[in-house]
């Protein structure tokens, strides 16, 4: 697919297949077109040419509501709880709405055990507002677990974690696939994607540049001058 | 239609397209550096209409020259308002500056009110020394004061042009207004040119007035309807844009006064709201982008 | 039905508590003008309580006297060009503010606050117009139409007052567990989420432009059915006047004051405000009445952005906390 925003190029000519089952990573370096492409699939930037197809369904024009009760959960890079509602409501009305729960109640039963899953449970009843960083990551998930995606899109659920929260971070992930989601993840952190996923694609300037497994991706010369190219830091190579 | 007609119908065009580019402009001005829209924008006009009719009716002042006292006045109290009233939600929740722009409407209207009702009961109008002479172009006549309205609304918007663009505190508008942050990182006063800019925004709005009331009957009750359609014009023009607010209040104007001679009176306030409908049809996101 | 009781006990409660504290009052005040004084408190409650569900849903509707005003005229040109008693026009009428409400929603279903303020703003001037020039033969423009009565014929004027009491104050309580019962639905959930977030809320599967129309659509019958009950009881006439920037600006500060967001806070604003606005009418005339009107919301927003509500319900909180405790204390 393609799409561009006024002059920008955001994403030209990406091709992307992702089987069922698979923890899918997607890096590239800043401004490469990942959250485009998570945009471009949940229906918030439609792209302006080429198709997506999801379960045999067409996505091509659906409002991004239509698309998450069709089974495509995210997380946005900047956590954005709903402020007036209790972590527990948060969740909640993923249930009630993406989930089909129901009833409220209903609802209410089944946000209680996935904030349980995600290790939210003490919070439930408590605002949003003044959550740690992780927690709010983890309230993320927990609202997009709650529509009962079947493909989850995780954006930068992981940046800011120290090296313990990441460790948590990625058993939570595979015990996510482990109930039955297919994930893509974007990620900046060359390592954390290497030890969790299966397959790895690589953007640049708005093109895939390279997939494959983890190794083959560390190994791949075109990815390393992405990242280490003359107008990138070398920070993330690093990783 | 002959020459004359299409002459007149495309001046009045112009003479009210010059009032509602002059308070879309403002509007879209104040909205560009402070992100609210001041929906008491009609009063503020209303106010510099009747600075003016007092100071031409009562102190025999040419009311071309009462135009420029009044708008210092008024852009005055706007700069008090913005710096006692809005700057005090800065900090808050969005909508409360809608709330107290909308509570601004009652303030402003009724203390307009009660000066204008008792003494003018319905409505005045600013009676020029040149009301009676028209300008002779030979095939056409225009009246004398729709010229000096043109002449001035431009100059003004011209003078705005120029100090936007070429002058520091242009620049500092501009620049808050597309990046608050990123201009108040560059040492530029946020807060002071919030300041300005809703002082400058209530000046247009005093010389929109002034104007409206040279060639209409107005009280303290008539700034609705135009600030209404200068929203509509924002609306098709861009939230933020001054050349939309400009190039769509005089094309607006001139649609108005088309569709008033073509369609009948009755559908001259109708003609911005089937505009704004059609538009909204096709575009329910808008026109534009919001600050463009 | 019992979940739903449930899940509403406390409005209930409150519900009753209402109803039993006005009728109190009704036996023990004889005085017209207080009790047409609280008449228009109920229906202006009811005003209050449309405009805060559809903001409930973050659409501030700045326009709503339209749906006010439609309502007022959709029941009486049913009832006196259609011959329908009054008692069903009252109901029939705000479907005209309904459909205007989806119409408007529907125009307005994807704009942002900014654009939504404005163009609601200026539909209040659409509809005058519409009223008095397009529709002028069924309006009968600016001079408007009388409403034929709602109470019974040949009451005498105590007993009407009387019935106008009870009417307005049984529906006032009948809208409150209705608007109560929406917010605490699913419809409600969906509402907030879109106020919060609209990004977030379609992520989790809100349909975001459903249930802005909904919320328009339903707030427009609300608002109807207030502008159809005061034109039947109170002022028994409607003009284009009603289409005013005030009656805009009324149920923003009634619910502002009483406190966004809850089913309560729009009842005990428009009780305070519409209290204190008959003291200041009486005391500094029209025009200096509205003036204080508009420094009291400002004044809210600036002070009490939150309104009067989260003051009163921590008194009572805290009563109730103090008896518990109390109650604890004793052997």
């Amino acid at each position: 697919m393609s799409k561009h925003f006024g002059g920008l190029q955001a994403l030209s000519g990406v091709d992307l297949e992702i089987p069922a089952g698979e923890i899918v990573g997607l890096i590239g370096p800043n401004g490469a077109g990942k959250s485009t492409l998570l945009n471009a699939i949940t229906g918030v930037h439609p792209p302006d040419a080429g198709t997506i197809r999801f379960d045999g369904h067409d996505l091509a024009g659906l409002p991004p509501d239509r698309i998450t009760r069709l089974g495509i959960g995210r997380t946005f890079q900047v956590p954005q709880p709903l402020g007036s509602l209790s972590c527990l409501d948060n969740v909640a009305v993923a249930a009630l709405f993406g989930g089909r729960a129901a009833s409220v109640e209903a609802a209410a039963d089944e946000a209680h055990a996935i904030l349980d899953f995600v290790g939210l449970a003490g919070r439930a009843l408590l605002p949003p507002q003044g959550l740690t960083i992780v927690d709010l990551r983890r309230l993320e998930l927990a609202r997009a677990l709650a529509t009962r995606a079947r493909l989850l899109l995780l954006d930068e659920i992981n940046t800011g974690l120290t090296a313990s929260e990441m460790t948590e971070a990625i058993r939570l992930i595979q015990r996510v696939r482990d109930r039955g989601a297919t994930i893509l993840m974007v990620e900046h952190l060359v390592r954390l994607i290497m030890s969790v996923c299966d397959r790895v694609v690589v953007l640049d300037f708005g093109s895939k540049i390279a997939e494959g497994t983890p190794d083959e991706i560390g190994r791949n010369p075109d990815v390393i001058r992405a990242y280490l190219g003359p107008q990138r830091g070398g920070a993330d190579a690093r990783g | 239609m002959d020459l004359a007609t299409l002459v007149r119908v495309l001046t009045w065009g112009l003479v009210t397209g010059s009032v509602y580019m002059l308070l879309a402009t403002g509007i879209t001005l104040i909205f560009g550096v402070m992100k609210v829209v001041n929906f008491a924008h009609g009063e503020l006009m209303m106010i510099g209409a009747f600075i003016t009719f007092i100071l031409a009716h009562s102190a025999g002042l040419n009311p071309y020259l009462a135009i420029f006292v009044s708008m210092i006045a008024v852009g005055l109290v706007g700069v008090v308002i913005e710096r006692f009233g809005f700057r005090l939600l800065r900090d808050g929740e969005k909508i409360n500056e809608v709330f107290f722009s909308i509570a601004l409407i009652l303030i402003l209207q009724n203390a307009l009110a009660r000066v204008f009702v008792p003494r003018f009961r319905e409505h005045v109008q600013i009676k020029t020394p040149y009301a009676t002479e028209v300008v002779d172009l030979g095939l056409i006549q225009l009246r004398y004061d729709f010229v000096v309205l043109l002449v001035l609304a431009w100059a003004i918007i011209t003078g705005l042009s120029v100090v936007l663009h070429r002058t520091r505190l242009g620049r500092d508008v501009r620049a808050t207004s597309q990046n608050r942050v990123g201009a108040m990182l560059m040492g530029i006063r946020a807060e002071r040119v919030d300041m300005l800019t809703f002082g400058i925004g209530a000046a247009l709005a005093a010389l929109a007035g002034s104007l409206y009331g040279i060639v209409n009957p107005f009280s303290p009750y008539t700034g609705t309807l135009p600030s209404i359609k200068a929203f509509a014009v924002i609306i098709l023009g861009g939230l933020g844009s001054v050349r939309g607010a400009v190039v769509g209040g005089l094309l607006y104007g001139v649609i108005e006064s088309a569709a008033t001679f073509f369609l009948g009176g009755s559908w001259r306030d109708a003609t911005a709201f089937v505009l704004l409908i059609l538009v909204l049809l096709t575009r329910p996101q808008g026109l534009f982008r919001e600050g463009t | 039905m019992g979940a739903w009781a449930r899940r509403l006990r406390r409005e209930l409660v409150v519900a009753a508590l209402m109803l039993a504290a006005a009728l109190a009052f009704l036996a023990a005040v004889r005085e017209l003008y207080v009790l047409q004084m609280l008449s228009f408190v109920f229906i202006f409650a009811i005003y209050a309580q449309s405009w805060n569900l559809v903001a409930h849903s973050g659409q501030h509707s700045l326009g709503h006297a339209a749906f006010l005003g439609l309502g007022s005229y959709g029941s009486i040109v049913v009832a006196t060009r259609l011959g329908v008693p009054s008692a069903v026009a009252l109901f029939l009428g705000p479907l005209v503010p309904a459909l205007a409400g989806l119409g408007i929603g529907g125009l307005c279903r994807r704009l942002r606050e900014a654009y939504f303020g404005m163009v609601t703003f200026g539909c209040t001037a659409i509809v005058q117009v519409l009223v008095v020039e397009q529709f002028g033969w069924l309006t009968n423009r600016w001079d408007g139409l009388d409403a034929p009565r709602l109470a019974p014929e040949g009451l005498e004027i105590e007993r009407v007052a009387v019935f106008n009491y009870v009417l307005g104050l049984a529906l006032m309580v009948a809208t409150y567990v209705v608007v109560a019962s929406i917010m605490r639905s699913r419809t409600g959930m969906a509402f907030i989420a879109i106020h919060d977030n609209e990004a977030v809320a379609a992520a989790a599967g809100v349909s975001v432009v459903r249930y802005r129309l909904l919320a328009m659509t339903v707030g427009g019958y609300i608002a109807g059915l207030a502008g159809a009950l005061n034109g039947h009881t109170l002022t028994r006439h409607i003009s284009p006047g009603v289409f005013g920037i005030e009656d805009s600006i009324w149920p923003v500060l009634y619910s502002i004051a009483g406190g966004l967001g809850t089913a309560e806070g729009p009842i005990l604003g428009t009780l305070v405000v519409r209290v204190f606005w008959e003291w200041a009418i009486r005391r500094v005339g029209g025009f200096d009445s509205l003036i204080l009107i508009g420094l009291m919301l400002a004044l809210v927003v600036t002070m009490l952005p939150r309104g009067i509500y989260p003051v009163v319900a921590r008194a009572v909180g805290s009563i109730g906390a103090r008896r518990r405790r109390r109650a604890e204390a004793r052997p």
